[in-house]
């Protein structure tokens, strides 16, 4: 389990078909938050960087609570000493 | 840093398991569409892939072609010199048959397939993009030697076949792919550099044993494992 | 970068990868920094030369450019590039790149602190404003010019200073363009985009040989013809080139019939009913205007077109002067390859482009011309849809970003004219200076501008990024002129050349990816790119030299922005010009973010077709088009005659002088020839003729060859049925060699709507050298 810094994650998120754009915008409002959305599929990558565990935990909630998300699955964590 | 990028091709097909799993149960809650089929008006080629198979049945016919005596073959200092940058457009070490027309009626009538040219003493090398026929937009022929001011540009590094990560495993691509998927054209044959010449070009899909070199890539962590 | 960032730029790599493994095909816009195989950084920026606007990928290492690709996520050249472009960053490592200032000492230019030399220049400045007026200075860039470099460049002179002496190399290059959309439309730049390529059944080209000017749109279009069989290129020139090898068919016409040829293909579409009549109906006026109108050769020539309305009969009957038969005498294009226009224009199955570039800007009747392509466009209805366009390319990376749509020409204002009062109001309150500052009428279009400094008026010129003592028509005059006594000529630029060899101040320039900006292409394509390299030496940014004048001369509160942040500043401050629907343009992030965003952009979405109400924004639903650029809400069709040329060919004259370029070299060669491989590929100027003539003259392939004008006198290698193949008569020189400047000859003759001069036709004699 992590017990150091929260890791940095990045994650594919599947938007509800034509929601791109809305989910882009609502994920850049999240603080932590950086978007990389695809040009020519309607899919994002998104980047979540964390200063502690509350925020991730409330950072976890606020992607929950997202309306025109489909799916999210998670590609990495890293951690400073991970990546040491 | 290294141990999280060898793992690369695992991490990716975990998450594409995660994701036909999620994505399945994402299905049977929502709206059953796949997500790839967004509303893109017409289908994209995909660029870097688009030339694996291009020229794979030329493969077999190339396997037993080796230079006969007195014919010359090329190293890749050769290769490199036409080039400003590795991964340039090489320049054409030739005078040109025909200065005015387009690629199409006279560049391709030898780049397509190659062969020994008994003119130039040395194989003909084949082009990766034959269905671009503007050739001389990009490849151009010097007329000289001459300078007009001297230039300071440093080139980047050429790259180095890298090893496999284990005696035996076949090497990872260490260049990039853009304008240059199709393998056969520069590394079957006898026209392609002794260095880079493949010794199995009859097995087409080049791509199943050989990955896009290193990238840096991140550790596959799973959430909440142990 | 801290350690942090570099763990988000894995995470985000490893998404990429995921994602491209999962999803075949995705592509992603190129974030800020991609690692790569051989510690390459990878970064997004629009090529630094022609107005096609590609998308690079650059490969940096230790802080060097060592590398190019194209941009596979660019949708202007999805991956190619054409060999300049490839080459692009060779052209910041030439041996000789200015480092430091010049300042002229006792004859001499000797090396300076840039300080003292952007001192030099702010005092310069105001002497002569406080000793002369206000328009006794004037700046003088291009289409090269970033699009903060121009605005800048407008908010000193036309805002601060107060002076409408701003003009640009565009002038040259596209400002028959400009005067052929707003005479047409009444608003810039094409209604079409580069997707019009894929949705095209037949590709006519005016004048245009896109295979060496714009190769990378011209392999698109092959590639479209390729793919979908039956699809027709034409090419209609004056001479034969590379594009018409790759055409199906190749016309060609003597110089300046191609008014007559538009208006014969007018006349044959109404001959035989080949109209769209509900779309005339409805969206379409019929206009003339003056004719007889001049050619401005004289100083201080000035022209103001009266259009009058006229209706379909009358244009229908000024036409009857065209039948085919009666233009094939004039033209040389025989009556069956007018007819054989006129039915793919006419053909409602077929979907056709129209493209031109300088065979039609570069003209003494260029704004006409233009008016009579878009007639045939406008009688058939083939516009604005997917595939039907008629579409003007343009040379320089930002000719439409900067000069287009910044306004850095006399007449204009980032937003409209500047006799617009509206369009002042509108300047001096984003700018912050009172509406007074801002002069109500244009003064120096550019060839008066440089009469000006010949005659004395003017007695300061800054010149940014170009090189007019290379490009001016007629050079002498306007070489002598800037040589003279009184006459304070600053030059910021990247090397030497003929232009800063003659200016009192030199200021080394920053170039392309040495500093952050954007660039605006031929399809209203916006382009970011940011700062990869450090410029050598004291090299400053255009922008930066400009703000630096400005504080210099006490104009710092309107130019009040922060080193780090100063082209988001910028960016967002010059936005504000173009709110509304009609030209909506990117935020800075949505740029920064993107290979490239085409305005009007609103709500996210970018307009591919104007005036089309399924895809524009600022067209009213309910009907297939809305021209809402003219105040009748039409499409203007405009009567316009041939006339002749000021100067043709006659006894002691006998050949026609068409002047151009090559795919190797870009404008004045400045750039490209530091370039190895360019150079040694095209090393210099040639002049190309038919065989027929040098057989006559008994020139071979390289012998040297004198012409003659009225004006100059060159020698120049003859060049035999290589690049290209003149008609009996005619010959062709590229312009971009310093050594052997084809200018010394040309006319300074222009069109006196656009005031574009004409670089495409004078006599000249031919006489094999000894």
């Amino acid at each position: 389990m992590q017990t150091g810094p929260v890791p940095i994650k990045s994650y594919i998120a599947w938007p509800l078909p034509g929601k791109a754009a809305e989910l882009q915008s609502q994920l850049l409002q999240i603080p932590g938050c950086q978007v990389l959305p695809a040009e020519n599929r309607e899919l994002l990558l998104l980047i979540t960087d964390t200063p502690t565990e509350p925020a991730e935990k409330l950072l976890a909630a606020q992607l929950e609570a997202l309306p025109h998300i489909q799916c999210l699955s998670l590609v990495a964590g890293i951690t400073e000493e991970e990546a040491a | 840093m290294k141990r999280y990028w060898s793992i690369a091709i695992a991490a990716a097909l975990m998450v594409a398991a995660v994701i036909v799993i999620g994505h399945a149960i994402g299905a049977g809650e929502r709206d059953a569409r796949t997500p790839a089929a967004a509303s893109i008006e017409r289908p994209l080629p995909i660029l870097t892939e688009a030339g694996v198979f291009e020229r794979s049945s030329k493969g077999a016919s190339l396997k037993d072609v080796k230079p006969g005596p007195g014919q010359p073959e090329r190293h890749l200092p050769a290769y490199y010199a036409r080039r400003s940058y590795p991964g340039g457009p090489p320049a054409i070490p030739h005078d040109l048959v025909d200065d005015q027309s387009m690629g199409g009626k006279s560049c391709l009538a030898c780049h397509l397939d190659g062969g020994w040219a008994p003119k130039f003493n040395a194989f003909t090398p084949v082009t990766p993009h034959p269905e671009l026929i503007n050739c001389r937009s990009c490849h151009v022929h010097p007329e000289n030697k001459s300078s007009f001011q001297p230039t300071t540009f440093q080139p980047a590094q050429t790259a180095a076949v890298p090893k496999g990560a284990i005696p035996g495993a076949p090497p990872a691509i260490p260049h990039e792919l853009d304008m240059r998927s199709n393998c056969i054209a520069c590394h079957g044959g006898p026209a392609a550099p002794v260095e880079i010449r493949t010794t199995h070009p009859e097995r087409s899909n080049c791509r199943q044993c050989h990955v896009t070199g290193a990238r840096p890539f991140a550790a596959f962590t799973r959430e909440g494992g142990q | 970068m801290n350690r942090r960032e570099m763990l988000i730029r894995m995470a985000g790599a490893a998404a990429i990868t995921a994602a491209t493994e999962l999803v075949p095909g995705v592509s992603f816009a190129a974030p800020a920094t991609t690692d790569s195989i051989n510690g390459l950084t990878w970064k997004k920026a629009p090529c630094r030369f022609c107005g096609t606007g590609c998308g690079l990928l650059i490969g940096i290492s230790n802080n060097r450019a060592v590398a190019v690709k194209g941009d596979p996520a660019s949708a202007v050249n999805k991956g190619l590039c054409c060999v300049k472009g490839y080459h692009s960053v060779l052209a910041l490592y030439g041996a000789d790149r200015l480092k430091t200032a010049l300042i002229r000492k006792n004859g001499k230019l000797v090396p300076a602190p840039i300080n003292e030399a952007l001192d030099l220049v702010a005092s310069k400045l105001k002497e002569n404003i406080a000793q002369h007026g206000k328009d006794s200075v004037a700046i003088y860039g291009s289409g090269q010019w970033t699009i903060p470099d121009g605005y800048c460049a407008s908010k000193l002179f036309k805002g601060a200073i107060g002076t409408n002496n701003v003009e640009g190399n565009a002038r040259l290059c596209m400002a028959s363009a400009v005067t052929g959309f707003m005479t047409t439309f009444g608003l810039d730049e094409p209604m079409g985009c580069y997707e019009d390529i894929e949705n095209a059944d037949v590709f006519i080209l005016w004048g245009n040989n896109m295979a060496e000017m714009h190769p990378v749109l011209f392999s698109r279009m092959l590639e479209r013809r390729q793919q979908s069989p039956g699809t027709l290129v034409v090419d209609l020139a004056t001479r034969t080139t590379r594009t018409s090898m790759a055409a199906d068919r190749s016309i060609l016409f003597l110089p300046q019939t191609d008014l007559a040829i538009a208006n014969a293909i007018a006349y044959e579409l109404i001959r035989n009913n080949w109209l769209h009549s509900t779309f005339l109906q409805r969206h379409v006026s019929f206009h003339a205007g003056k004719t007889n109108i001049g050619y401005g050769l004289e100083d201080k020539f000035a022209f103001t077109d009266e259009p009058r309305t006229i209706d379909f009969a009358a244009y229908k009957k000024a036409l009857e002067d065209y039948k085919p038969e009666k233009v094939e005498k004039l033209s040389g294009v025989p009556a069956r390859e007018i007819r054989y226009l006129a039915g793919l224009y006419g053909d409602p199955k077929k979907r056709v482009v129209s493209f031109w570039c300088m065979g039609m800007n570069q003209h003494t009747r260029g704004t006409w011309i233009q008016n009579l392509v878009y007639n045939i466009h406008l009688l058939t209805g083939k516009i604005a849809t997917p595939g039907n366009s008629p579409f003007s390319l343009t040379g320089q990376p930002s000719a439409c970003g900067t000069v287009r749509e910044v306004g850095t020409l006399t007449n204009r204002l980032p937003h409209g004219e500047v006799t617009d009062p509206h369009s002042r109001e509108m300047a001096a309150k984003i700018w912050g200076v009172p509406v007074s500052n801002i002069a109500p009428k244009p003064t120096l279009h550019t060839v008066e501008m440089f009469r000006a400094l010949d005659r004395g008026d003017l007695k300061f010129i800054w010149i940014q990024v170009t090189n007019p003592m290379v490009t001016m028509p007629k050079l002498k005059r306007y070489r002598d002129g800037l040589k003279k006594e009184n006459r304070f000529v600053v030059v910021s630029d990247v090397y030497p050349t003929p232009t800063t060899d003659i200016a009192d101040v030199v200021l080394p320039s920053a170039m392309w990816i040495e500093r952050e900006g954007m660039f605006g292409n031929s399809e209203r394509r916006t382009q970011h790119w940011e700062k990869m390299v450090d410029p050598p030496g004291e090299a400053m940014s255009d922008t930066w030299q400009l703000i630096e004048v400005a504080r210099r001369m006490g104009h710092g509160k309107l130019f009040a922005y922060k080193p780090e942040t100063h082209i988001k500043e910028i960016w967002e401050e010059y936005r504000q010009f173009h709110h509304g629907p009609a030209h909506e343009m990117a935020s800075y992030d949505e740029l920064r973010q993107r290979p490239g965003i085409m305005w009007p952009f609103v709500n996210g979405k970018e307009t591919r077709w104007r005036y089309n109400p399924k895809h524009d924004p600022a067209a009213k639903p309910g009907d297939t088009h809305h021209f809402y650029g003219k105040p009748d809400q039409k499409a203007w069709i405009w009567f316009r005659p041939y006339e002749p040329p000021p100067e043709m060919p006659d006894k002691d004259y006998p050949f026609w002088l068409n002047t151009g370029r090559v795919v190797e070299h870009w404008h004045t060669g400045s750039m490209t020839r530091r370039i190895p491989v360019l150079h040694q590929a095209m090393p210099n100027a040639y002049v190309e003729l038919h065989p027929n003539d040098a057989k006559r003259f008994n020139i071979k392939n390289g012998d040297s060859v004198r012409l003659t004008s009225r004006r100059g006198t060159i020698l120049l290698p003859a060049l035999i049925d290589r690049r290209g193949r003149p008609p009996e008569g005619q010959v062709f020189v590229p312009f971009f060699d310093e050594s052997k400047l084809i200018n010394e000859l040309t006319l300074d003759a222009f069109c006196p709507i656009s005031k574009q001069p004409d670089y495409k036709k004078c006599a000249v004699k031919v006489e094999k050298a000894l």
